[in-house]
């Protein structure tokens, strides 16, 4: 028989662990670390003296049967295990509950009704979430509007992007078309190698400075404020965002037209149909599938490429962050929260996506479609 | 017309290998010409030369005497009338069986979608297919996507239908299935062009048998002159080998 390796063919090493957690957290209660909320304070000091004594012994046997005597002799002690993992499971649950969960239950409570900045790390980071909550949540939505919107016009834009940089000239064109695709083609080849070759925090301080330079030559005499109710720092950053994720886009779709196999054009051409009719009926849409994968990475991934636009003013979350840090004089609780909220989006938008290409039963992987 | 197709000097080269070196040929109406060889002796290119999916480096290719190989010939308007069936069969993954044969139709065609379901349909039901006209290509046995290919093909109406090998990605027990639907479309009176290494096949059902070797046309005529006697020592080498299957 194989050895399984899951978390729960092992149990007995998830209770033993579990077992010295909870010593670790008895030792707290006894040492009289206590919260607001505290429910192992309901059970006398010396009972959880006795429960630390019980529940370290019961771990350390657990420990020493499964590592040392791995022989068949023991098997029939394995009902009598099965109650001692479950009390090792109980014990955890409550210490876990009152060592983690009501810890944290107290620490909100005493940043929520604080006047300043409480001490302690964990109420000083609640404080800064309370106090500081319009802040963030404007960063929130500031961030997930630029990644959206600018993936979702990126795509679009790429999509005639690509168009343009796979245009071959072809001899029985006319002279002029294949000029036009000889310049389509090389244009879409430089952009998406400029783009692709310098960083977004120099892209946007271009796109800023340049498209302020160019409203204030149309109006030479508006005045800052007025140029920025035209092109403000949002709109610079969204024009950032879309034009940065057009290039990659493009060379996901590049990638996923190549990666459609041969045959299927060939099938297509010899049908009748010319190359237009073959690439939106036959090829795209089968490029486009094996490339929604890639585009939902690119949203991902946009979520926290947007941070650099802080640099111009532009109000995400990151440049949320900033302002928090510097209002508050705090620096690492201000960043630490900026990486749970940066992660729990993170998290969340990867499980939709992953929804999202079930339902459009998109290739999990980059499997390539073959005419078989 | 006298020939349907006639190929004029053909040379074909992939960089600095040449694959076919001056070929003449002819087709005629109603003909069915099986072409035969070993590997790399240029067969399958000849044969894409024929609807262009190869352009040649130089020579003539008339498909009722209009020239394919002139820049000015509208490719696509010829090819409504070859049809071609690939060794990959080459079906279209993100269409089911019946969208697979009415693309061609209502796209280059500009038919109607219910006319180009009905010839569909007809052409599937000839292949012996009618049950699976809903069917999601990927659910198919090899031998029923070569005959879904087949009626694709024939959907377009074509005049000369041009086969590349189509049985050779086959398991042997579907084989026959799709050498059948190919006797009955020749007897049908099409015009076929067909590589093919089914030797059987080539005798029963063939006009006129073409043997090809490194390049060129060494022999060709009748199935019973070229499988029963052979002129060239290449041939009847070929044939000592092929003769069993």
């Amino acid at each position: 028989m194989r050895k399984s390796v899951g978390w729960l063919d092992h149990k007995w090493a998830l209770a033993f662990f579990g077992g010295i957690l909870s010593c670790i957290f008895i030792m707290m209660q006894l040492n009289n670390e206590a919260n607001i909320f505290n429910i192992m304070s309901l059970v006398d000091d010396n009972i959880w003296y006795v429960i630390f004594v019980v529940t370290l012994v019961i771990s350390v046997i657990l420990f020493i049967r499964h590592i040392f005597f791995t022989k068949k002799v023991f098997a029939k002690y394995d009902s009598i295990e099965k109650y001692l993992c479950l009390y090792l499971a109980v014990i955890f649950v409550i210490c876990f509950f009152d060592k983690v969960i009501l810890d944290l239950c107290s620490k909100a409570y005493i940043a929520y009704g604080a006047t300043k900045r409480p001490d302690g790390f964990i109420e000083t980071m609640f404080y800064l979430i309370i106090n500081s909550r319009k802040i963030w949540l404007r960063g929130i939505i500031g961030t997930l509007e630029l990644s959206l919107f600018g993936t979702a016009f990126g795509f679009i834009l790429a999509i005639l992007l690509v168009f343009m940089r796979i245009q071959v000239p072809n001899p029985r064109d006319s002279e002029n078309m294949q000029l036009l695709k000889l310049i389509g083609s090389t244009f879409a080849k430089w952009y998406v190698t400029i783009i692709r070759g310098t960083p977004m925090m120099v892209q946007v301080f271009i796109i800023y400075y340049g498209g302020f330079n160019v409203v204030r030559f149309i109006f030479p005499d508006y005045s800052i404020a007025q140029i920025n109710a035209i092109y403000g720092f949002f709109t610079a950053g969204l024009v950032t965002v879309t034009l940065n994720t057009t290039a990659y886009i493009e060379e996901i779709l590049r990638g996923g037209i190549e990666a459609v196999d041969k045959g299927q054009t060939e099938a297509s051409r010899s049908l009748g149909l010319n190359a237009w009719q073959t690439m939106m009926k036959v090829v795209f849409p089968q490029a486009v599938k094996n490339s929604i994968p890639a585009i939902g990475n690119e949203f991902i991934i946009n979520i926290k490429d947007t941070s650099v636009l802080n640099v111009i003013g532009v109000f995400e979350l990151m440049f949320a962050t900033t302002t928090t840090a510097s209002t508050y004089y705090q620096y690492l609780p201000t960043y630490v929260i900026a990486a749970i909220i940066y992660l729990c989006l993170t998290l969340v938008l990867t499980r939709v996506l992953d929804w999202v290409g079930k339902k459009l039963d998109a290739p999990a992987n980059k499997g390539l479609p073959s005419s078989n | 017309m006298e020939e349907i197709i006639r190929i004029e000097n053909l040379v074909k080269s992939f960089g600095s290998l040449e694959v076919l070196k001056d070929i003449n040929l002819s087709i005629h109406p109603k003909e069915v010409v099986t072409i035969v060889g070993a590997s790399g002796s240029g067969k399958s290119t000849l044969l894409r030369c024929i609807n262009l999916l190869e352009e040649p480096d130089s020579g003539h290719i008339y498909f009722e005497d209009e020239d394919l190989t002139s820049l000015d010939t509208d490719i696509n308007k010829l090819r409504e009338d070859i049809g071609m069936v690939f060794q990959q069969f080459n079906l279209f993954n993100n269409k089911n069986v019946l969208d697979n044969c009415t693309l061609a139709l209502t796209t280059v065609k500009k038919m109607d979608k219910k006319e180009a379901e009905k010839i569909a349909i007809k052409h599937l039901t000839d292949v012996g297919l009618k049950d699976f006209i809903y069917a999601s290509s990927k659910t198919l046995s090899g031998g029923q996507k070569q005959r879904v290919a087949i009626a694709r093909a024939l959907c377009m109406n074509p005049k000369i239908m041009l086969f590349d090998e189509p049985t050779s990605a086959l398991d042997p027990e579907i084989v026959q299935e799709v050498l059948d639907v190919m006797k009955n479309l020749a007897k049908d009176g099409m015009t076929m062009v067909v590589v093919t290494h089914e030797m059987q096949f080539a005798k029963e059902v063939s006009d006129r048998v073409v043997f090809m070797d490194k390049g060129i046309i060494l022999e060709q005529g009748s199935p019973e002159d070229i499988f029963n006697n052979p002129k060239e020592e290449r041939t009847k080498e070929f044939l000592r080998r092929y003769i069993n299957r």
